[in-house]
């Protein structure tokens, strides 16, 4: 059994002469997590008899009020450790501290001792812990064998390593947020920059140009203006790319793709900057399956990952593998190493495999951060793969990549499956059919007072509370509207609307809201959702709200 | 346990005691002197008589300084000075004798 005296907290320990009766009666009252009291260094050379006795009953009679009751024992070098560690355990110490340690063998002679005074003074074996101080370089340089060699109870060295670690991630993800944070702000800063750029860039290359015709050709100064007019164009692009970075001027509408045909065109577009020693082989195990997303975006993510393979394999023969298949949450799950969201049941996982050179550890953890490139001076922008992953992300997919220098690279994507579109109703119900309402959300009494004023206006709706009694009403009987709650039991809203937008296309989605998001109008913007309801919902600003969707989606 | 040779444990400080042993006359013969006296002399005789009875001693002169020591402290310098006088500091009986 572990002993539970291992894990307890130790922030504070107060050292006590265990001689000096005066010190040792209540220092508990300071309230240390540990007193430690000392028969080595504090105790004069002629009194470690004297201080034996005194711990000995100080142990036995005085009540420490559950500070931590621990006992320094001479040094091993010393003819004194030995008994010291018989007088601790039958006086009843939590504890035996040995000073300088510096050995495995330390630890392991101080354990056989332990041991076998618990058994003579009939105390269960393994109630007395064993703290290691580690005092010298050459104990540091020892400590995991001391690790290894004992088996029994709590070891400051161990909860000392935990701690390490412990301050070690937190310093790891405070320099990740950090980091995060300053690219926030630089890609919110380049992004308002990046027009103000093109405005620059339009009358330098306009004049670079104007300067090579008028210059006689072949001049060194007609040269110059060619170069500038190169430069720029090289500028032009990293705007260009920095801007859909931060998704500015970009038109963004997501749409029902079919995988095989996307997969189908990229994969010819890559064909076409492939160099003739660059073998494409792709595997395409899709049919039907259909994703929410922009088709631009999406192309343009494969592109990118496939010029970087394209660099990586350079100059000799080298093949591209691209595979693309369905693949369950759980199986992402598995290769993700984390939870995903249940809100989608299947994923579209693409893998692009190449031979080229690979990547160091070190430049495949940066590889999606923005502007960081191995690429030499002015090649590369830095900026390709951070697009991919802000792509995917916005796709609610996953990206990421492994690699292993000389043997190559290889890129997982993983984007969620659309349910299967049904097919198109042939039956269409008289023109002014019952308008068929489902209202989802977390909140009972809010599903009570519409359902009460719809009724006064003559009205039924469906209420459901959960994500599933939604699915499962929808299955059931598909509906005209759809409300749901942007947050209903932790699972957002507006992710259902997109997971079920291929299964009823017709339907009019609005999720209710506190307050208007950033998130909210991408997603309308995009077509994820119809539009939205600020709550407090009434019949009233429900109505409205699905009157102007229909004007918009010129129903009406 | 016989007492032979003299022997003194602890200090004069504030909460310790200092005790002396030494050969006794076939008796123990306690003497105290201590700075509550009126207050704890009882309970610090019985203690001192009650640890040197506990120890075997049944022949010693012992002289007690006590400065206002627990009755922990008092048996504390009484088992150390009997010891220091009989040279035993190893395999002490724990928990038997001394207790």
């Amino acid at each position: 059994m572990i002993n539970p005296n291992k894990k307890r907290l130790r922030r504070t320990m107060m050292f006590l002469n265990a001689q000096k009766p005066g010190l040792i009666k209540d220092p508990y009252i300071y309230k240390p997590d540990s007193i430690m009291l000392d028969l080595e260094d504090a105790v004069a050379e002629n009194q470690k008899d004297a201080a034996r006795f005194s711990l000995f009953h100080a142990l036995r009679t005085i009540n420490y009020r559950g500070c931590e009751r621990v006992v320094r024992i001479n040094g091993l070098d010393s003819p004194y450790w030995k008994e010291d560690i018989r007088c601790a355990v039958a006086g009843g110490c939590d504890s035996i501290r040995i000073p300088k340690t510096e050995s495995a063998k330390d630890v392991y002679i101080v354990e056989k001792e332990v041991i076998q005074a618990e058994k003579d003074f009939g105390r269960p074996e393994g109630s007395v812990l064993i703290m290691a101080a580690i005092e010298s370089a050459r104990g540091v340089m020892r400590a995991l064998d001391m690790l290894r060699t004992v088996h029994k109870s709590s070891r400051e060295i161990k909860n000392l390593k935990e701690l390490n670690a412990l301050l070690e991630n937190v310093q790891k993800s405070e320099d990740a947020i950090a980091h995060q944070e300053r690219l926030q702000i630089m890609g919110t800063m380049t992004g308002g920059i990046a027009h103000e750029f093109n405005n620059f860039l339009t009358p330098i290359m306009g004049h670079a140009e104007l300067l090579m015709m008028e210059l006689p050709e072949g001049s060194d100064e007609q040269d110059s203006a060619k170069e500038i007019l190169e430069a720029s164009e090289k500028a032009m692009d990293v705007v260009k790319q920095i801007s859909s970075l931060s998704r500015k001027n970009v038109e963004t509408v997501y749409k029902c793709i079919p995988v095989k045909k996307m997969m189908q065109r990229a994969l010819k577009m890559i064909t076409s900057v492939c160099p003739p020693q660059v073998h494409l082989e792709s595997e395409l195990q899709v049919e039907q399956e259909n994703i929410l997303g922009n088709k631009t975006q999406l192309n343009q993510v494969l592109l990118n990952i496939c010029v970087n393979a394209i660099h990586a394999i350079g100059k000799k023969e080298g093949t591209i593998h691209v595979k693309c298949e369905v693949i369950s949450r759980e199986t992402l799950a598995g290769f993700l190493d984390k939870e995903l969201p249940d809100t989608w049941k299947d994923y579209i996982y693409i893998s692009i495999k190449d031979n080229g050179c690979g990547m160091e550890k070190e430049t495949l953890r940066q590889i999606f951060d923005p502007f960081f490139t191995t690429k030499k001076g002015g090649e590369g922008t830095g900026l390709g793969l951070a697009l991919v992953e802000q792509i995917v992300t916005s796709h609610k997919g996953y990206v990421f990549a492994e690699s292993q220098p000389g043997v190559g690279s290889c890129f997982h994507i993983g984007l969620p499956v659309l349910q299967a579109e049904q097919p198109e109703e042939t039956v269409h119900v008289g023109e002014r059919h019952e308008i068929r309402m489902v209202f989802a959300d977390d909140n009972a009494k809010v599903l009570e007072l519409l359902r009460r004023s719809f009724d006064k206006i003559g009205m039924q709706i469906q209420t459901c509370m959960t994500v599933e009694e939604l699915s499962a009403n929808l299955a059931e009987k598909e509906a005209d509207v759809l409300v749901v709650e942007e947050s209903i039991e932790g699972q957002s809203g507006v992710d259902f609307c997109m997971s079920i937008a291929g299964k009823y296309p017709k339907m009019l989605k609005l999720v209710s809201i506190e307050s208007i998001s950033r998130e909210i109008v991408e997603a309308k913007k995009k077509g994820i959702i119809n539009g939205y309801v600020e709550k407090p919902l009434s019949d009233r600003n429900v109505l409205e709200s699905v009157r102007e969707c229909q004007k918009e989606q010129g129903l009406y | 346990m016989e007492i032979t040779k003299p022997a003194v444990a602890g200090t004069l400080e504030s909460s310790d005691c200092q005790v002396m042993i030494e050969e006794g006359d076939g008796k123990v013969e306690f003497s105290l002197e201590s700075s509550v006296i009126n207050q704890y002399g009882n309970q610090i005789r019985k203690v001192a008589l009650e640890t040197l009875k506990n120890l075997g001693v049944d022949n010693a002169k012992v002289t007690m300084v006590d400065k206002g020591a627990l009755d922990c402290t008092i048996k504390a310098r009484i088992e150390a000075a009997v010891y220091r006088s009989v040279l035993q500091t190893e395999d002490l009986p724990w928990g038997g004798a001394i207790r």
